[in-house]
């Protein structure tokens, strides 16, 4: 049925454009002559990305191999993709339309977005000469449902692998599943909405450009909903991603994106204005309110209705419009008071919050060999979500058997609170504590550990069931 | 198992010998396991009931032993496990009592009490009945007394409906005393199915079978009809009389409602050998408090999370076989104990701290799911009940905290569609708080009376504490009569 809605409109379109000669089009269409210039001047800055990726489990860091796409958007060889072909990456090679094989680095990421950076080595790229030319970023905003647009990539890390199709949708979003996208459980299109289009695309495409017939990056190709369901990041979603990862990024530490959060969930009116006693497009319902975090302090409830933020509206009739008011809300300047005008019943209420940096529920994770453990931070989502009494500890992400951690009976999700009796804050706390606990060669190390409502001490056998490597490597 | 074969034909052969030679030697010495076995007979029923929720019902049935001379009868608790089924979702209690030539009898019961302490549950002839027939009930009698390992032991058991309900009886011997919250007696040989007494060689009923391997409680499993677990992988385990002789003592009675006490520590964590070495309780049996309730008699009395205790009323912990055990058996002893009674707890909260005691007064368990009261919004496809203290434990909140517990829900139904979920708790509808079941039960068809199709919104606090919005369409066909009240 989609395909013949889609071909009625084609033909009512050539019928249209008929009989307006004269009349500019209202987009670039795929004529033969277009598709193959855009090819010639894209496809030299689409790479294929291989990457080996950091992964917990069983105890230890572990590198999972893969690929996807990229496009190179500058002169310094910096390329775009996305953040699950190379967030977390810790060995990356780019294979050049070329064929060359370059070795490159991660810039910096942003699951949110699900957006990578990463940069081919300028030493090798000058040393060997190798020539690349760079993809001209569009603009997404001015995408017209039913242009046509062009996909290129590496489905399956088949290299230089260009397809067709055209725009479904410019404003998909998948509130509803949500939960079900996340990246390893990394949150994920919080703050953007998608791009659906028909293109083929399939594994290994993520991270590829999509391109419309003028030659110009409109979006990249990140999730195959099946067949002729597919979506991309929109171009402009991206845009500010790069600036802020290319501004915050430094030789030793990777750029990020820095957004803030008053910690409540909120949910779109439609339905239930007339229950709430509102107009129609007129503020967003606080669902939820953590119990930790800026939002609670400021003695926000849920049911109340977000009207505004230091004056400006916050409107959301329709799931669609959330991540634009989410996005609002995430410039906030982190810890300057700001205003959020609720109306509670028939009250009006102004509450002053102070926006805390953003956090996702997974917290930085690190492997700890000698107690034959993986460890995560507590984040103050996932102390919320977990109903911890602070932000403060580690958790078991993963266990070696037979080795400390895993003799002593502790499970995957226990939280730490202290070794030897000291307080564990976080895991850089944590990793102090672990280094001076190797360095006094302790035999046997005493954990508090919490596990939903139970707390109990737990003894690591570390001289009995520790392995054989050299301690210290965490 | 072959040993048990063995012994089988050997009583058979035995048999045999004593039909041709009766008149030359007692019953009682030649052929036990065929005495046995017509001895308690009359004592084995199976007790059928119809477990009816709001949305479906299904008859279940066990094997249940006669235990009064009027026709009280004991059977697994599992068959009515209060864990999962509410106290009025059992209705028509029936004890079914088999027959070799005839039809089975039915006789018409109530329900007695669920005894969560020694896992038994009872049953006994409704008096107010006027269909019962006349029985003459033959009680067994158990003792306290446990044979010696390498000693002959026996057990008779009801087949499942498909094979008639009939007596079989199986011998085994004592092979090993187990140690755990509920002391089990292994075997060398074969034990009847679960709910069957166990005997020694003089007759004397010594135990019955719990639940164990893959042996379920029931008779007539719809799902495996033609399964005889009890023949083909038989129980290997029974509790010996000791542990229930004093739940049947004085005889349970629907009048004397169970109150089981409480101390109010939510969770006991048995110390293993390591963390017992550490904190210098080397061979001390030891339990360490992971949580201690608010306002419970626990904290009341000053006991702390992480407190070691290492005595009870002066006496040492008994140890399980496992250090888990350990806060198993306690939890069970003081689960015995009477509301009002006081408990002596030793503890230490650090390594080298002298011990101190801690006086606790038992008071009455909080009330549990299977006791709330509930309410079937049917036109909707939820069950609503009351909120009892685990449900806000577990959301961290007060437990005055008001509002009501979704217990079940329609599958493809309205509110399920609208992503509703069990143990959901609702705290507002349709803008109002909500503070009981009986409120939300009055308000909920006062709505429906005015507003027939009106969509409901119900604000409801989820297990990880998160609140969410439900708006929950009604269905759009004809035959929306509102809630039904499902309560008691």
């Amino acid at each position: 049925m989609k395909h013949l809605v889609a071909l009625l409109f084609c033909s009512i379109q050539s019928v249209l454009l008929a009989g307006c000669q004269g009349v500019a089009e209202p987009y670039p269409q795929a004529t033969p002559q277009r598709v193959t210039a855009v090819i010639a001047k894209i496809s030299p800055a689409v790479v294929r990305v291989d990457v080996a990726i950091a992964e917990y489990k069983d105890g230890k860091q572990n590198l999972i191999r893969g690929n996807g796409s990229g496009v190179i958007i500058d002169d310094q060889g910096r390329i775009l993709t996305n953040y699950h072909v190379a967030g977390r990456a810790v060995e990356i090679y780019v294979i050049l339309a070329n064929q060359e094989r370059v070795p490159a680095h991660l810039i910096g990421d942003d699951h949110w977005t699900d957006l990578a950076i990463i940069q081919m080595d300028p030493d090798a790229v000058r040393k060997r000469q190798i020539t690349f030319s760079y993809a001209p970023l569009g603009e997404s905003s001015t995408l017209q449902v039913g242009q046509d647009v062009m996909a290129f990539g590496t489905p399956y890390g088949l290299a230089r692998t260009v397809t067709r199709g055209s725009i479904s949708n410019i404003d998909r979003t998948l509130y509803d599943a949500m939960d079900e996208m996340n990246i390893d459980g990394y949150e994920t299109g919080d703050f953007s909405n998608w791009i659906q289009m028909d293109v083929p695309i399939n594994p290994g495409n993520s991270g590829g450009p999509l391109v419309d017939l003028s030659g110009n990056v409109v979006g990249i190709n990140t999730r195959g909903g099946g067949q002729n369901l597919n979506f991309a990041i929109p171009i402009d979603t991206a845009k500010p991603v790069i600036r802020a990862i290319l501004q915050s990024a430094t030789k030793t530490k990777k750029g990020t994106v820095t957004r803030s959060d008053l910690g409540m969930d909120l949910l779109p009116l439609h339905e239930l204005e007339s229950f709430y006693d509102v107009g129609i497009d007129q503020g967003v319902l606080i669902d939820s309110v953590d119990r930790i975090g800026p939002a609670a302090d400021a003695g926000a409830r849920s049911q109340d209705i977000l009207l505004s933020v230091n004056g400006v509206p916050t409107n959301v009739r329709f799931p669609e419009e959330l991540a634009a008011v989410r996005r609002r809300l995430a410039v906030l300047p982190v810890g300057q008071p700001i205003t959020m005008t609720v109306k509670r019943e028939k009250q009006i209420l102004n509450l002053t919050a102070i926006p805390v940096p953003l956090e996702g529920n997974l917290g930085e994770e690190k492997a700890f060999s000698h107690w034959g453990v993986t460890l995560r931070q507590v984040t103050r989502p996932y102390a919320v979500t977990n109903q911890l009494d602070d932000v403060s500890g580690v958790w078991i992400t993963s266990e070696s058997e037979g080795e400390p951690v895993e003799r002593a009976q502790l499970q995957i999700g226990d939280v730490i609170h202290s070794i030897n009796s000291k307080p564990v804050k976080d895991l850089a706390g944590f990793e102090d504590l672990y280094n001076h606990s190797i360095k006094q060669k302790d035999d046997r190390v005493l954990l508090e550990v919490q596990r939903g409502r139970d707390t109990f001490d737990a003894v690591l056998e570390v001289k009995k069931y520790a392995p054989a490597t050299e301690p210290g490597d965490s | 198992m072959t040993h048990s074969r063995g012994l089988r034909f050997l009583a058979i052969c035995i048999g045999a010998i004593w039909i041709a030679a009766a008149p030359l030697a007692s019953a009682q010495n030649v052929n036990p396991t065929g005495v046995l076995r017509e001895k308690v007979k009359p004592s084995l029923v199976a007790v059928k009931y119809t477990w009816a929720n709001e949305l479906q019902s299904r008859e279940l049935v066990a094997a249940g032993i006669v235990v009064g001379d009027d026709g009280l009868v004991m059977f697994p608790l599992t068959m009515v496990t209060p864990l999962l089924i509410p106290d009025d979702q059992m209705k028509d209690f029936k004890i079914v009592i088999p027959s070799d030539t005839l039809d089975e009898t039915e006789i018409d019961a109530v329900l007695v009490l669920r005894d969560e302490r020694t896992g038994l549950a009872f049953v006994r002839p409704d008096p107010n009945s006027t269909s019962n027939a006349a029985v003459q009930w033959k009680p067994i009698q158990f003792v306290d007394a446990l044979p010696q390992v390498g000693d002959p032991l026996y057990s008779v058991g009801l087949l499942p409906k498909t094979s008639g309900y009939r007596a079989f009886v199986t011998s085994a011997a004592m092979s090993a005393p187990l140690r755990g919250p509920v002391p089990q007696e292994l075997v060398d040989g074969d034990l009847a199915g679960v709910g069957s007494p166990v005997f020694d060689a003089k007759g004397d009923a010594i135990g019955y079978v719990p639940m164990q391997g893959n042996q379920g409680p029931l008779l007539d499993n719809p799902e495996q009809p033609d399964d005889l677990p009890m023949v083909y992988s038989p129980a290997k385990m029974f509790v010996p009389a000791s542990d229930f002789l004093w739940s049947l003592s004085p005889e349970p009675s629907a009048d004397k409602p169970l109150v089981i006490p409480w101390i109010g520590c939510m969770e006991l964590n048995g110390l293993d050998k390591e963390l017992a070495e550490f904190v210098g309780l080397t061979n001390v049996p030891a339990v360490q408090i992971g949580d201690v309730v608010p306002n419970s008699p626990a904290d009341r009395a000053g006991l702390k999370t992480k407190d070691i205790i290492i005595k009870m009323n002066g006496q040492p912990l008994e140890r399980g076989d496992v250090p888990a055990e350990v806060q198993e058996i306690l939890a069970r002893k003081i689960m015995k104990m009477k509301v009002g009674d006081i408990v002596t707890l030793t503890v230490i909260h650090d390594r080298g701290d002298v011990p101190r005691d801690v006086t606790v007064t038992l008071e009455e368990r909080p009330k549990q799911p299977h006791s709330a009261r509930r309410f079937y919004a049917k036109d909707l496809g939820f069950v609503v009940r009351e909120v009892v203290f685990i449900d806000t434990y577990h959301r961290k909140l007060p437990p005055s905290a008001e509002g009501v517990v979704i217990a079940m829900l329609r599958p493809q139904g309205p509110a399920a569609a609208a992503k509703l979920e069990i143990n959901d708790m609702v705290t507002n509808m349709n803008g109002n708080p909500v503070t009981d079941i009986d409120e939300f039960k009055k308000d909920y068809q006062d709505f429906r009376t005015q507003n027939p199709r009106g969509a409901v919104v119900l604000v409801v606090s989820q297990l990880d504490g998160r609140e969410q919005t439900i708006n929950i369409q009604p269905p759009e066909e004809d035959g929306l009569s509102g809630g039904s009240g499902g309560g008691n």
